[in-house]
């Protein structure tokens, strides 16, 4: 097990250093669009871009053509910016046929990191997810799959892990969000063999800052951050403030860009995902990395920042 | 299965108001020009009920079955469950609800409604009158695209609305079993609204809330036998 008192204030920059150098390293395969700071998945060492994309709720557009290439023109944005992984769910109603209706418009990138779930009580029902998935996206394998919010995840896991011994999938994870169920997570994450582990965090939302970051990184699993602005929710205690100069210092332009800077510098913080149906406001979420991440003590000065507003 | 009780009603709001609003905007492009039956449907219901009697009150029953079906398919099950799985379940409901309008049409002693100048008939009369000709300015009123109107027969909770507002008519003792389902539906959507932010959709559950009180206030006649 991960002990805590081991992640004293020098060790913390030292994985810092460690993981802004790594991340400096252009991932391969983004010829002719930007490059993104990348960071690599701890059980392969395959480079993954540290923001990806989240479809809840944006993504949920059902028939509306109009609505629909809207969507396809904010995944442009993504891909343009060097953005890879896209997170969906049977859960998000209409949000993965929207994604293949936006893939099939722009055509698949090389390096697209398809990324859904099962969420289902059923086990065969998983696996038929699993294909409606690929239907609905237009592709014939998913890089990462995950349980989404640990329904069902024992019969699910050993569904995936079958999968994933044929080459269907490349990576398994689980998800939860909201911070529910940590306890169980941390059991999840210490015993089982997984990849990814999905959670929320951010500036109010630390609590996976004590366990499960720490042994997620022990046990060298990707972690992907959902709700990096809880729903849009952290903008509200923002509002009335400017941006530090200290922040502005290492790039923040946008509060979307402090708060995306503050999560993805956590060394064991593979990338986050944030969801937007605004092309302005993915720009300024992929404009995220630029001008560097904040080392500890900058991250520190971010919470004290964030907590006195 | 109990893992699904892990989510809270937030949770399986996974579509923004902007998405659920234009949802309307289609839909009254798809149908137009139905709506202009609209007030009509609202006008005769009230002429129909002036004298209480069986053979007008089985029209207005009979009339009511077809928009909570047209309510359950068009709109529930063709449009909204495009956005929201569970709409289809709400489409159900809707249709069980046509199902006891019809029953109430049908039977040897059909539901009766009639306008009165008691307190809950007045009250009957003007939230008919209001689901019809009020509910669709309340979507510019705060501040929607006029496209998006709600109209009554043809979206959840003006229909909602009319309904509560026609059991108020009745003194039927059978009147009871047509307002369950219309309240089940307008606490489902009186969440979303709340889920949302978008408060105005609580009118339809202080609809529901005013029919029940004065359900209760108002006592049985026995109608039927006449």
């Amino acid at each position: 097990m991960f002990d805590k008192t081991t992640m004293n204030r020098r060790k913390f920059l030292q994985i810092a250093a460690a993981s802004t150098m790594l991340s400096s390293v252009p991932s391969p395969g983004h010829t002719g669009r930007q490059s993104l700071l990348t960071k690599a998945i701890p059980s392969t060492g395959e480079q993954l871009p540290v923001i990806g994309m989240g479809t809840w709720i944006t993504f949920n557009v059902g028939n509306d053509q109009e609505a629909r290439n809207a969507r396809s023109e904010v995944l442009r944005a993504f891909f343009d910016a060097g953005g890879g992984m896209i997170d969906s769910s049977p859960m998000y109603g209409s949000s993965q046929a929207v994604v293949g209706h936006s893939l099939d418009r722009l055509g698949m990138p090389d390096d697209l990191f398809a990324a859904t779930k099962v969420w289902t009580s059923s086990t065969s029902k998983g696996i038929t997810q699993v294909a409606d998935a690929e239907q609905l996206w237009g592709i014939d394998n998913f890089k990462l799959m995950q349980i989404h919010n640990l329904v069902n995840w024992e019969s699910h896991l050993a569904s995936l892990l079958e999968m994933k011994a044929e080459g269907r999938i490349r990576y398994i994870g689980v998800t939860t969000s909201h911070g529910r169920r940590h306890s169980e997570l941390e059991k999840i994450v210490a015993r089982q063999p997984i990849d990814f582990v999905q959670l929320t965090y951010n500036l109010q939302d630390r609590e996976a800052e004590k366990r499960l970051l720490p042994l997620a990184r022990e046990r060298k699993m990707g972690v992907i951050v959902n709700r990096p602005f809880r729903r849009g929710s952290l903008f509200k205690s923002f509002a009335s403030h400017s941006i530090p100069p200290w922040a502005q210092e290492i790039g923040c332009k946008h509060w979307a860009q402090f708060m995306l800077k503050f999560i993805v510098s956590h060394p064991a913080v593979t990338c986050a995902i944030p969801a937007t149906s605004k092309v302005d406001h993915m720009r300024q979420n992929m404009a995220a990395p630029a001008g560097g991440l904040p080392d500890a003590n900058t991250r520190r000065r971010m919470t004290e920042f964030f907590d006195a507003l | 299965m109990w893992d699904f009780l892990d989510y809270t009603f937030a949770d399986f709001l996974l579509f923004s108001p902007e998405v659920y609003f234009r949802l309307f905007e289609l839909y009254n492009k798809d149908i137009w020009p139905a709506q202009l039956a609209s007030p009509v449907f609202a006008v005769a219901i009230i002429f129909l009920a002036r004298h209480g009697a069986r053979h007008q009150s089985r029209v207005i029953s009979l009339g009511f079955a077809a928009m909570w079906l047209w309510v359950g398919y068009a709109y529930y099950a063709v449009r909204y469950a495009t956005i929201n799985d569970w709409a289809v379940v709400l489409a159900w409901i809707a249709a069980l609800q046509a199902i006891l309008f019809l029953v109430s049409a049908v039977r040897h002693t059909p539901v009766r409604y009639q306008t009165d100048r008691s307190i809950a008939g007045v009250a009957g009369a003007v939230l008919v009158a209001l689901a019809a000709f009020l509910y669709p300015f309340l979507t510019f009123a705060v501040g929607r695209n006029w496209r998006g109107a709600e109209i009554f027969g043809f979206a959840p909770d003006p229909t909602m609305v009319a309904t509560f507002g026609l059991v108020l008519l009745s003194m039927s003792k059978s009147r009871w079993i047509l307002i369950p389902l219309p309240l089940l539906l307008a606490v489902v959507s009186g969440m979303t609204a709340v889920a949302m932010e978008a408060y105005s959709g609580l009118f339809t559950c202080l609809a529901g809330a005013i029919a029940i009180v004065l359900m209760m206030t108002r006592k049985h006649r026995p109608l039927d036998i006449n």
